[in-house]
């Protein structure tokens, strides 16, 4: 048995090729999803975490308790305390990197024994830290011996520079408590041995009790428990933190619920809920969660179509493969095989392709993954910031279910064929149905289906664009739509395929060769054998325009609205040091920084001083105020500076800012000024800036859009739903408003050199040590678009899907191809001996070809655009952020179009030299011979 | 008896086999004139299928000469055989070779269409005829699955006869027949060449069909063994 099927797949070596490569690809890409995306997730939470430490420059990953405890049962229940929270890290499923405990008597009164003036009375907290030796670095004195206790019974203690500034201790010197009394009754004692400071300034050891570093007298961690928490210890309250720190690399994705799960519990269940100290940490898991559903539901949708392709491929090879054994099926079933040992033949056949296909698929799959986390735009790779893959479980899920769609693909059709004898083939083969789905109008329902779910997002756009700032991940019935609509716009050509054939038929039917007539028909007769084929090419033709138009589009619009969003390439705003009068009280005017230095800005084209203050208003009626934002601009200038992409807007840029140029107290205004305040150009508005001085200005034109304006502002409301608010700007005369209200803190606009690096800005900023009320560079924040998660692996996936379904369709039309060719051999041959020259064969199925291949691929390049043209928009919608701005643009690269037709085109040119191999090696003689068997 | 629409001289083909070379066919001589029903006899691998091929110009002999109405048919080239073929020959093969995309009219109309005639009134009349002529005038609009493997091979009979050819080559056309249906397609062939003046060459190794032969080829061992039976002219 095992040998019959190594040579029946060595006879169909090409097919079981075929196959294997679907197997393989199908392997890879759904391996790669999960790995790909475990990755994503695992630098998506480090950068949370990266995040936080950045802004907020605490360490993020900290589990931490206090508790104060009261004097009788402190000893007790320190005791039990640190016993629990030795157990949190492992109860929280984590391996803390450093942890720190530190106790502390709460403050106590005290009196220098050195019976100083300057010092009456003295608040103490006495405390200790674990490990603190490692943790310092003296500046005087020493550090207390390993006891801590000295010959004269003194507690041993070093002070932090701010204590011993704060207490005006002196080392050396001697304090006794009041209160505070040893076993022995005896006023408790101790000497400042010495001033230290943190041995390393980053060190997050200071940062959960921090109050000790600035006002601890710290003595040896273990002879401050033998003394106030031991058997035989004195009795005071003691205040106690416990914290655990977390190496953040160590925390992976897929930890992240049990932490949180485990957190809550702490927090909920635990017999010390009240002293848990975990927000800042769980706040970033949080967080995390919410983007990495929005994330994953988005990713998953942008999948399936890729899967469905794949596995659509799979069926359709296995498919042709039953078709060209058929006979044999049925010629061994009538020579007595039973059905089973014919499904048996198929089972090992599908078992040897989808393991041969997963040990290829899964490394291919790993390498997939690696090269989407290098996508930085629609087929563009990065290598320098590809992933770390790990193999997961749920990798190891996805690929069984891989493996078995694979198998199932090749062997579920056996039962079927082997149920057929000779003689039901005979009658199947007698019978010509039309498709199912051609009866069932199933292309008219999907088209329906489609239409509806297009109008209704179009309707509820708004809804759309609210649920996006509220979180929600993209609505998975959006994308399936466009599928949806791509399937039956698909079927909707095959049905009236055949009417356009019959039409160019009619028209060139005079002149139509013998050739000619058999193609045209073959094809107006016998298309449905082609049906899965050209569906197939339709599909994966319209669903890579589309998904490279999704892709450039998403990102190009988000880049574009953070570009404008930011105005300028590079804007600066110095502080301003306020003037102060005789009594070094503050005036409020502000003192003007030297302007001059802004000339040896080697990295700026060009700069100009910007006046903006957004915290202007219009006096309306006589208490109502428009709150505004106001701009004084040098029109010149600025003009160099800045640009409005033409197509938004109703007149050219420079013509708004020649209107303004024109007229010294003229004033451009905010659309919404016309729309909502009903002004004319030629109206006056007197408009008043932050400090309530105001200036009156004549409008000389309305904008849509203006260098940095945000037409409009939305957000959520507390009650969770969504606003959107209409913004007002008013730009005038920057000398105009300095001649009025004096030099008031302004804005530097810069547009950069071509070659201007980022390293130069800083380094300038750095020489002249300027102290930064507002910078933002616009290169930098189009890189964080760009890196943005969603936006990343939204390419990722859609890149990765394009290469996937070109891959398919080259390799499924070659298929095709020859096997039309072959299935054919003997009705070649008989032509042939009729006397049809070769030439003739080659131009009918060159004319096949284009009524099936061509016509599939322009049908797909037009349902492609006409999906985008519909549904990118909408898509689109869900992508934005919550402050775009720009109106949407439809993106499409001709360079992928290009790379799309070059690869059909390569695929058809070698169609073509396979047909002229085969048809120089097909025998007339021979091929009659095949039909004699 | 008129001009020999056929003639071979000393036809030899020979195979590449290992160690050597195969003659399946040795050195045979015949001569068909015009209006002959001649059959090709001999069993399996006696080297009829081979000559027949030479004859059609579908093959080339190894030696010898072939000529056809007069013509030395490898003087021709590769093109102009095959306008000969489809001018003027007409073939019938042992299996089902209808064209499957076309109905039984368009199958024969085809034929006219290769050789060249104009797709008229006139044409479509002739179709019909030679419909007519295998017995099928009735199922003009039937595509070949919709049909018995006999009544596709009287198909593919009316098909090889309706541009008018000067001779039809049929190989084996009855095998797959039962032979009532045998019978009646090879009184048929013979009736072609009284009626048209059509030369048939059909080869056959079912000796219940020899009657109807004007003239008997047979061959074993890629020799004629019954050389000299018919007459040169």
């Amino acid at each position: 048995m095992l040998r019959i099927m190594l040579q029946k797949m060595w006879h169909k070596r090409w097919m079981n090729l075929s196959l294997l490569l679907g197997c393989i690809l199908l392997v890879a890409t759904v391996v790669s999803f999960p790995l790909y995306q475990k990755s994503a997730y695992d630098r998506l939470l480090n950068d949370e975490f990266k995040n936080h430490l950045a802004t907020d420059g605490t360490w993020p990953t900290m589990t931490s308790f206090s508790i104060t405890c009261n004097k009788e049962r402190g000893g007790s229940t320190i005791k039990k305390l640190e016993e629990y929270m030795s157990k949190v890290p492992s109860d929280l499923g984590l391996t803390p990197k450093q942890t720190v405990y530190s106790y502390n008597l709460t403050k106590a009164v005290a009196h220098s024994e050195m019976n100083r003036s300057d010092v009456a009375e003295l608040n103490i907290v006495l405390g200790g830290m674990s490990d603190i030796e490692n943790h310092v670095k003296m500046l005087s004195g020493e550090i207390f011996s390993e006891t801590g206790i000295d010959s004269e019974g003194r507690i041993e203690v070093i002070v932090s520079q701010d204590c011993l500034v704060d207490k005006k201790f002196l080392v050396g010197e001697t304090i006794a408590f009041d209160h505070m009394k040893d076993a022995k009754g005896k006023a408790l004692r101790f000497v400042v041995k010495g001033v230290f400071e943190p041995a390393d300034n980053g060190d997050f050891y200071w940062q959960p009790d921090n109050k000790l570093l600035s006002t601890g007298c710290l003595m040896p961690f273990e002879t401050f428990k033998e003394m106030f928490t031991g058997e035989n210890a004195i009795k005071y309250s003691i205040s106690a933190n416990y914290s655990s720190m977390y190496e953040y690399d160590d925390i992976t994705s897929e930890k992240v619920e049990t932490i949180i799960n485990n957190a809550e519990h702490l927090k909920t269940k635990s017999k010390f809920k009240s002293v848990v100290k975990i927000h800042e940490f769980k706040e970033i898991l949080e967080n995390y969660i919410l983007k990495k559903n929005r994330i994953s539901a988005t990713l998953v949708i942008l999948q399936i179509p890729v899967l469905v392709m794949l596995a659509a491929f799979l069926f359709m090879i296995s498919g042709q493969m039953y078709e060209m054994e058929k006979n044999e099926i049925s010629v061994i079933k009538s020579r007595g095989s039973s059905g089973g040992q014919i499904f048996r033949l198929y089972l090992y056949q599908g078992l040897v392709l989808t393991i041969t296909g997963s040990l290829i698929g899964v490394p291919l799959g790993t390498l997939f993954s690696r090269i989407l986390g290098s996508t930085r735009n629609f087929l563009e790779f990065d290598t320098s910031r590809s992933l770390n893959v790990v193999f997961t479980d749920e990798a190891t899920m996805y690929l069984l279910i891989a493996m078995g769609v694979t198998l199932m693909s090749i062997t579920l059709p056996a039962i079927k064929h082997s149920r057929v004898t000779i003689v039901n083939l005979k009658q199947q083969k007698a019978l010509k149905k039309k498709a199912l789905w051609e009866k069932l109008f199933i292309d008219i329902v999907l088209l329906g289906v489609s239409f509806y779910g297009y109008y209704s997002f179009n309707k509820n756009s708004a809804d759309l664009s609210g649920a996006v700032l509220t979180g929600e991940s993209l609505d998975p019935l959006l994308y399936i739509s466009s599928s949806v609509f791509i399937v039956g716009a698909g079927l909707f050509f095959l049905r009236i395929q055949p009417y356009i054939i019959r039409l160019i038929y009619f028209i060139t039917k005079r002149r139509t060769s013998p050739a000619g007539f058999i193609s045209f028909q073959e094809n107006m007769k016998n298309t449905k054998k082609q049906h899965l084929i050209m569906l197939f090419l339709i599909m994966t033709i319209s669903l890579g325009m589309f998904h490279a138009t999704v892709a450039r589009t998403i990102l190009q619009n988000a880049v574009d609205n953070t570009a404008y969003k930011d105005g300028a390439d590079v804007i600066i705003q110095e502080n301003w040091p306020q003037k102060v009068d005789e009594n070094n009280r503050p005036t409020g005017e502000y003192k003007e920084p030297d302007f001059s230095k802004y000339a040896t800005m080697d990295f700026a084209a060009k700069y100009t001083k910007v006046l903006f203050d957004d915290k202007a208003f219009v006096k309306q009626g006589t208490t109502g105020r428009i709150a505004i934002t106001l701009m004084g601009i040098h029109t010149k200038e600025f003009g160099q500076i800045t640009n409005v992409d033409r197509s938004i807007i109703e007149k050219h840029y420079y013509t708004y800012l020649n209107e303004l140029a024109e007229n010294r107290n003229g004033i451009l205004v905010s659309r919404s000024f016309a729309n909502i305040h009903n002004y004319k150009v030629g109206d006056s508005i007197t408009y008043s800036n932050e400090r309530g001085e105001s200036l009156t200005g004549t409008i000389v034109d309305f904008f849509d859009y203006f260098p940095g304006y945000a037409p409009k502002a939305s957000g959520i409301n507390p009650d969770g739903t969504t606003y959107s608010d209409d913004q007002f700007l008013i730009v005038g005369h920057y000398d105009v408003m300095k001649n009025n209200w004096g030099v008031r803190p302004y804005e530097i606009w810069v547009k950069l050199n071509e070659n201007a690096d980022n390293k130069d800005i800083f380094n300038w900023i750095e020489s002249h040590n300027l102290s930064l009320k507002k910078y933002t560079n616009r290169n930098n924040d189009i890189d964080e678009t760009m890196e943005d998660p969603l936006l990343q692996g939204t390419n990722g996936v859609l890149t990765m899907g394009f290469a996937v379904t070109i891959i398919l369709c080259g390799v499924g039309y070659l298929i095709f191809w020859v096997m039309s060719i072959r299935e054919r051999e003997l009705i070649f041959g008989v032509l042939r001996a009729c006397g049809f020259h070769k030439r003739e064969i080659f131009h009918l199925l060159i004319n096949e070809q284009i009524f099936s291949g061509l016509f599939s691929v322009a049908a797909g390049i037009g349902i492609g655009k006409l999906t985008s043209f519909m549904f990118v928009p909408i898509l689109q919608t869900s992508y934005a952020s919550k402050d775009q701005m720009l109106p949407m643009k439809l993106i499409t690269e001709a360079s992928d179009m290009y790379k799309l037709y070059g690869i059909i085109g390569a695929v058809m040119a070698l169609c073509l030299v396979v047909l002229v191999v085969l048809l120089f090696r097909m025998n007339v003689t021979k091929a009659l011979k095949l039909g004699e068997e | 008896m008129s001009e020999p629409v056929i003639k071979t001289v000393n036809i030899k083909r020979a195979y590449d086999v290992p160690g050597g070379k195969f003659y399946a066919l040795k050195g045979i001589n015949a001569v068909i004139p015009q209006g002959t029903f001649a059959i090709l006899k001999g069993r399996s691998g006696s080297g009829k299928t081979t000559l027949m091929n030479i004859i059609g110009g579908l093959d080339n002999p190894t030696e010898g000469e072939v000529y056809f109405n007069g013509r030395n048919m490898s003087s021709l080239s590769e093109r102009d055989r095959e306008n000969l073929r489809r001018r003027e020959m007409g073939f019938v093969f042992q299996t089902v070779s209808l064209i499957p995309s076309l109905n039984a009219f368009q199958n024969v109309e085809f034929s006219i269409r290769m050789a060249g005639g104009k797709i008229n009134k006139e044409s479509s009349q002739r179709v019909e005829e030679c419909l007519k002529l295998v017995g099928l005038g009735s199922r003009m609009n039937h595509m070949p699955q919709e049909m018995s493997g006999g009544e596709q091979q009287r198909v593919a009979i009316a098909r090889s006869l309706a541009h008018r050819p000067k001779m039809l080559f049929a190989d084996e056309p009855t095998a797959e027949l039962d032979s009532a249906m045998a019978a009646k397609v090879t009184e048929l062939f013979k009736s072609m060449t009284r009626k048209e003046g059509i030369t048939v060459l059909m080869t056959t190794h079912d000796v219940g069909l020899m009657g109807a032969a004007d003239m008997i080829i047979e061959l074993e061992n890629g020799e004629r063994i019954n050389a000299g039976e018919e007459k040169e002219s």
